[in-house]
């Protein structure tokens, strides 16, 4: 039994830190060249990516903090916010929606800060930009969300 | 001499001649400076003391605004409607626009991994701020340790820093502010005024045993502070008069007039009343002018010191000193002149004739044991002031040394500083302090997310995006400085010792000292030497002095010996009781100076003048007891009672300068009564012939 605890908090300790499949120029330029697909929040010099799933409740708090320090995040920093399902959360279909709408920031606001259920629009097909992100977030070895990259470095 | 006299005394009756103009236009000058004077007295010195000086200069230079710390105390027992309140109350003071920052148990990091579930999880720093006052109880309540900077005896402070002086009144908790600055208007001012006045009046009638002495006694004493003061603030209109320049001026006034005073009155026991005044003027005159030559150019020239306090000082005695001389001679005996006393006596004619046959007679063994141990009281003095740093009194209540790292862009190079600093103040402090720094939280955002943490290789950006978007670093970041919090846990440790050790550990480059009280320290510390050579000065400026009135090398070595005396002994006694130098110490120690410079110049002039009319030395010492003893320790006991008598003003400053002047005052007195003339004796008594 002690070793099984053992075992599972060195286990534990060993993937506190993200994985990170490729290296760090590599991820970087990965990440660079995906912006198109990114849902972007403030303006400021300093990227950052974060691969975030709308129903994950870990994802709703980051993106809680980035809203509750707005005025001081929004003009240091940008952040690109790549939609990507924990199958757990079955939220493929609120990824379409988001990136469908007109307005995803605020999609997103509404929903992982306000908290409000909108409604999906079901999609039977994957649209090209979900399959990007995937492929991408395969690459790199996105394997929990928020899933941070800050030069070219995961946390 | 013929000729000096015969000047004097064509001098004496001009002025008798044109008395009513003299007094008159005197008169009005003071009246009309007296009702311009309406700037009160500062008697809180922090704004002289920084300004000119190095570390103040430092973040002026930086543009970096100095912050004052307030020490809020409240009680405390626990309970979860405590918690709940001092969370209220703390998040209300971040929010005021007034408050730059907010150091209390709330305000403590603490990081931890969020979780979600499988593959969902993500560091969150937090302060007991964002917790419920339910699991802020608990985690103070398991962490006392850490807490209890801030927790003492049912008690919780808060420390608010902000720019200026915070009005805190109408806080919605009972509590306790620390310290303030201490305001007092320009009425707070005219009672303390009257307070020593009314003191002075009563002692001189005592003294005298006539109420014309006290009156005459305050007819000078006003118009010489008024002008003086006035002079000050017209000369340095931008600078506030601190109120220990109204009790330099006092003093230097008083001891004038009390030499001519006394002389006055005692002549008149043989000489009629303008006699007396024409032998009273020509007595004193020299002594006096000599005095003030060594108090403008010696004590005076702490006008050069870059510090605006030491500056304001040495410009006060310096005008202090020529209002104090012209008013002595013109405004003192166009005033005697009207005057005169009836039955005069002498109180110390028996005493003077005693103590002189003592004195004569004293055993020389018991006087070189005495000088012996003075002189290895001096060494001893000396030795510690060159090899020990000097311990300025602290704010005893202020906890926090803040400063403020110059970074412009914050780099890994300045995390490897940080940890220096860290690693070496542990280890010079030990437990007795705490630290604050990026390089803290930082460690402590690693330590959570199991990261290995390297200074020099961690990837700061990560660490910096961190405490951005947690609001860890709106504290800790600002306008290109990154700021360092000193916590002193024991009381034990003297804060003055900390702010050395960093300004040895940075050596002036980077780091600014930011918060006023540890400003105040470094400030005063660096004033410590300026105040010590300036005394060594005066000291060298009155043996040369005296060697010019006797062209007498044994009366300089006298004038050394009986100056450094009472110094010695004080600051024997303020290093064994440990006491820490402050403002009020050096200001003690100005006056102590200026007192003893007016005794051995006095001294010496009567005893050298006796000695060569061919006086036994045992006449010249009784003539010198008489004529100068006396006025000497009436004049030094008025102003020791004086000092005393304001140890029972509210106001700190006061009180304590009153204390030490006191006692300086009292060890001065001892000197030029016991030791100087048995100097004179045992150095000049077997002379053959006459000096």
């Amino acid at each position: 039994m002690k070793y099984l605890v053992l075992i599972i908090l060195l286990q534990l300790s060993l993937f506190a830190e993200a994985r990170q499949l490729l290296d760090v120029n590599e991820t970087r330029h990965l990440v660079e060249f995906a912006e198109g697909d990114a849902i972007i929040l403030g303006s400021g010099k300093k990227k950052i990516y974060a691969f975030i799933d709308p129903y994950c409740k870990v994802s709703q708090a980051y993106i809680k903090s980035l809203y509750k320090s707005e005025k001081r995040m929004f003009p240091k920093y940008s952040t690109y916010l790549f939609l990507f399902e924990l199958p757990r959360k079955h939220s493929a279909d609120m990824i379409s929606t988001i990136y469908k709408s007109k307005n995803p920031q605020q999609m997103i606001k509404s929903i992982m800060v306000n908290g409000k259920k909108l409604p999906e629009i079901p999609t039977k097909q994957t649209d090209a930009k979900v399959q990007r992100i995937y492929k991408l977030a395969k690459k790199i070895g996105v394997h929990k969300r928020p899933y941070i990259v800050i030069n070219g470095k995961a946390y | 001499m013929r000729n000096k006299t015969s000047m004097i005394q064509r001098y004496l009756n001009l002025l008798v001649k044109l008395r009513i103009f003299v007094v008159a236009g005197i008169s009005i000058l003071t009246i009309f400076l007296f009702f311009n004077m309406n700037k009160p007295l500062l008697h809180d010195d922090v704004k002289l003391w920084l300004d000119g000086s190095q570390e103040y200069n430092r973040i002026l230079h930086e543009r970096h605004p100095k912050s004052i710390i307030t020490q809020l105390r409240m009680p405390y027992k626990g309970s979860i409607k405590d918690i709940k309140m001092l969370q209220e109350l703390h998040l209300s003071m971040q929010n005021s626009e007034s408050i730059l920052q907010v150091v209390s148990p709330f305000s403590h990091l603490s990081a931890n991994m969020l979780d979600d579930g499988e593959e969902s999880e993500m560091l969150s720093i937090s302060t007991l701020l964002d917790v419920s006052s339910k699991d802020a109880k608990e985690y103070i309540d398991e962490n006392m340790e850490y807490f209890k900077f801030f927790l003492e005896d049912e008690k919780i402070s808060f420390f608010i820093v902000s720019k200026d002086t915070l009005d805190l009144e109408n806080l919605p908790i009972k509590a306790e502010l620390i310290h303030s600055n201490v305001t007092t208007g320009f009425y707070d001012d005219l009672i303390l005024i009257g307070i020593l006045l009314a003191i002075v009046f009563i002692l001189f009638a005592i003294a005298f045993k006539t109420t014309l002495s006290s009156l005459m006694a305050l007819l000078f004493i006003i118009p010489t502070t008024v002008i003086t003061v006035s002079l000050f603030t017209y000369i340095s209109p931008n600078a506030y008069a601190h109120v220990s320049i109204l009790l330099i001026a006092l003093t230097v006034s008083l001891m004038d007039f009390i030499y001519i005073y006394y002389k006055w009155h005692l002549f008149q026991k043989k000489h009629a009343p303008v006699e007396a005044l024409l032998r009273s003027f020509a007595t004193t005159l020299r002594p006096i002018f000599w005095t003030s030559v060594i108090s403008v150019f010696g004590l005076g020239s702490l006008i050069f010191s870059d510090s605006l306090i030491l500056n304001s000082i040495g410009l006060n005695i310096i005008l202090s000193s020529l209002s104090g001389f012209v008013l002595s001679f013109t405004w003192l005996l166009a005033l005697l002149s009207f005057t005169k006393t009836k039955n005069p006596f002498s109180v110390t004619e028996k005493s003077s004739h005693y103590f002189a046959i003592k004195e004569v007679h004293f055993h020389s063994t018991l006087l070189n044991v005495f000088l012996v141990t003075t002189a290895l009281t001096f060494i001893f003095n000396v030795y510690h002031f060159y090899t020990e740093p000097v311990t300025i009194a602290a704010n005893e209540k202020s906890k926090i040394v803040k400063l403020a790292l110059k970074t412009d862009e914050l780099k890994n190079a300045d995390l490897v500083y940080l940890e220096k600093l860290h690693s070496e103040i542990g280890c010079e402090f030990g437990s007795a302090i705490s630290t604050k720094s990026l390089y803290s939280e930082i460690a402590k955002i690693a330590e959570a997310e199991n990261l290995p943490f390297n200074a020099l290789t961690s990837d700061l950006e990560h660490f910096t995006f961190m405490l951005d978007l947690y609001g860890g670093s709106s504290n800790m970041i600002n306008n290109g400085f990154t700021s360092i919090e000193i916590f002193l846990q024991k009381d034990s440790v003297q804060k003055s010792k900390i702010i050395q050790w960093l300004r040895d550990f940075d050596n002036g480059e980077r780091l600014l000292i930011t918060d006023t009280d540890s400003l105040l320290n470094a400030a005063k510390f660096d004033s410590v030497n300026v105040m010590f050579y300036v005394v060594a000065f005066v000291i060298l400026l009155i043996t040369l002095i005296v060697w010019v009135m006797t062209l007498d090398l044994r009366f300089a070595v006298i004038a050394i010996i009986v100056n450094v005396t009472p110094i010695s002994w004080f600051f024997l006694f303020v290093k064994l009781l440990d006491v820490a130098l402050s403002t009020e110490i050096l200001v003690a120690m100005i006056i102590a100076v200026a007192l003893a410079s007016d005794a051995t110049v006095h001294f010496i002039h009567h005893y050298h003048f006796h000695r060569k009319r061919n006086h036994t030395a045992q006449m010249a010492l009784e003539r010198s007891f008489l004529y100068v003893g006396t006025p000497l320790g009436l004049g030094n006991s008025i102003l020791g009672l004086v000092f005393l008598l304001m140890m029972l003003v509210s106001i700190d400053t006061i009180a304590l300068i009153g204390l030490y002047s006191a006692i300086l005052v009292g060890l001065s007195l001892l000197t030029d009564l016991f030791v100087l003339p048995v100097l004179f004796v045992k150095m000049i008594l077997h002379e053959k012939g006459h000096v």
